[in-house]
């Protein structure tokens, strides 16, 4: 287990005792676990370069002594997202069900990014108990997009509505009107291959989901 | 006393010794780690960690004993009924919850599996289980319960637990039972008088409680900070403040009088 209170220089603050607080935390988390998270940040600055420099992350916790990948260290939960250009994506603040559709899009960019290095990733979608955070983990890895995973459909129908207007159920259920959109969405993209079996071909089409929703732009 | 299965670490917990051990040879090159709850055996606090990939019984004299019959386990919780260790976990792989008991803490059968899959119990005390079937990827989605009988395990209903909380500790009370469960924010604590019907005691934020007793009629728990792993001690609805442990050590859970913590691989007691 290492320690560490940025990640590749950004500093990862906690608010769930107090809003706003900057103090450095000393998070915890394995050496792997930390690596992945290099190349998560290192995805999110490129993928939103528009937004300027990522300013800082807010987090509920790397490691946490309790059962399962948090209290292995392979784990963090995502509060919230700052950019130097005054945009911010806030999970905190359950912006994956905000009114406006333009956060929608900038959570799912985000949700999208912790995709591509990630392959348990637990949204406001997914279930109650995470409509105030982004959980990602080492869990089910490599990444690719699994259509029995109740996560990995949920994502890929609640993309397809907030970018494409699908209309689609988000109840996890990959069936025939999700595999449509997905066509659709793949398509629009530009993407060939198979995200189901290629990580590589999956973590192309979350890059090219993320530039759009960083953009606001439908596809 | 020392038998074939007994090494000790030395003072850094590097120290390295190998002894012949059933069929292989366990080395203790690598240092403890994961500790999962703490028990009580003859007398002597103890704790299941992984050493090289094998679960072992460390105890806080600093003996470590390789196991016989956790091969296939995950572990996530230990306890005792007085006279045998009780293990909680899950069969690894697509998990299905299960708990092992074992008289001497070397040599463990499992007593109880859940039917179906993806599943675990992640609490357990001498008479109780609590855990929950997951999801595919892992989260909890319903609360489930194993009861001590006297025909051994059986399943038992949950009323007022949530379904997507995670047991973290369990304990006994001299009015039943009190249950943590840490959520994004810190831990939830309900107590129950059955262990079938639980209501809702004052949370406590920010912190991960992994173990609790009941003293002189008030609730005391030992957790970690969720923002930085401090070690901390407090009282459920009550003040709170650093544990006198050292700074790495995260805690395990509570056997008897005292609470346990594991610190640089080795297994640490202060009373509660």
């Amino acid at each position: 287990m290492i320690t560490f209170s940025r990640i590749d220089g950004t500093p990862v603050y906690y608010w769930r005792s107090d809003r706003g607080n900057t103090t450095l935390r000393n998070w915890q988390a394995t050496q792997g676990f930390y690596d992945s998270l290099v190349l998560w940040i290192r995805d999110l600055r490129s993928l939103s370069s528009a937004y300027g420099s990522i300013t800082y992350l807010v987090s509920a916790g790397f490691y946490v002594n309790k059962p399962g990948q948090h209290g292995a260290g392979t784990a963090m939960d995502l509060d919230y997202v700052r950019w130097s250009g005054g945009q911010i994506s806030s999970p905190l603040d359950r912006h994956h069900a905000s009114t406006t559709l333009a956060t929608r899009r900038r959570y799912l960019a985000v949700d999208a990014v912790c995709r591509r290095r990630f392959r348990y990733v637990l949204d406001g979608w997914y279930n109650a108990d995470h409509a105030d955070h982004i959980h990602a983990d080492f869990g089910g890895l490599p990444v690719r997009c699994v259509k029995s995973s109740e996560s990995d459909t949920k994502f890929v129908q609640a993309l397809c509505n907030n970018f494409m207007g699908s209309g689609l159920v988000v109840d996890g259920i990959w069936g025939t009107n999700t595999q449509n959109a997905f066509n659709t969405a793949k398509s629009r993209l530009g993407i060939t291959g198979d995200p189901h079996t290629t990580t590589s071909v999956w973590q192309s089409f979350l890059s090219a989901a993320a530039r759009k929703g960083f953009a606001n732009q439908p596809f | 006393m020392l038998d074939r299965r007994t090494f000790v670490l030395g003072a850094a917990v590097t120290a390295v010794a190998a002894t012949s051990v059933g069929t292989g040879t366990a080395n203790a090159s690598t240092p403890p780690s994961g500790g999962i709850g703490v028990a009580t055996l003859d007398g002597v606090p103890v704790t299941l960690a992984r050493i090289d990939g094998r679960w072992a019984l460390l105890s806080d004299n600093g003996s470590v004993r390789i196991t016989a019959g956790l091969d296939n386990a995950d572990l996530v919780d230990l306890s005792d009924d007085g006279t045998r260790l009780v293990a909680a976990g899950s069969l690894a792989g697509d998990p299905v919850a299960a708990l092992w008991t074992s008289a001497d803490g070397v040599t463990w059968r499992e007593a109880r599996r859940l039917h179906g899959t993806r599943s675990e119990f992640t609490a357990v005390t001498g008479t109780l289980a609590l855990g929950s079937v997951v999801r595919h990827e892992r989260a909890p989605e319903v609360r489930v319960a194993a009861r001590r009988t006297p025909s051994g395990w059986t399943t038992a209903p949950v009323r007022g637990l949530a379904d997507g909380l995670l047991a973290s500790a369990l304990a006994t009370t001299a009015g039943g039972f009190v249950c943590a469960s840490v959520d994004s924010a810190g831990t939830r604590v309900h107590t129950s008088a059955d262990g079938v019907a639980w209501s809702e005691l004052p949370r406590v934020d920010g912190v991960a409680v992994r173990g609790l007793a009941s003293v002189s009629g008030v609730v005391r728990w030992f957790g970690n900070e969720i923002a930085g792993s401090t070690p901390l001690t407090g009282v459920v609805g009550g003040a709170s403040g650093p544990a006198a442990v050292p700074a790495d050590a995260k805690a395990l859970g509570v056997t008897g009088a005292r609470a346990a913590w594991l610190s640089a691989g080795r297994l640490l007691t202060t009373a509660i």
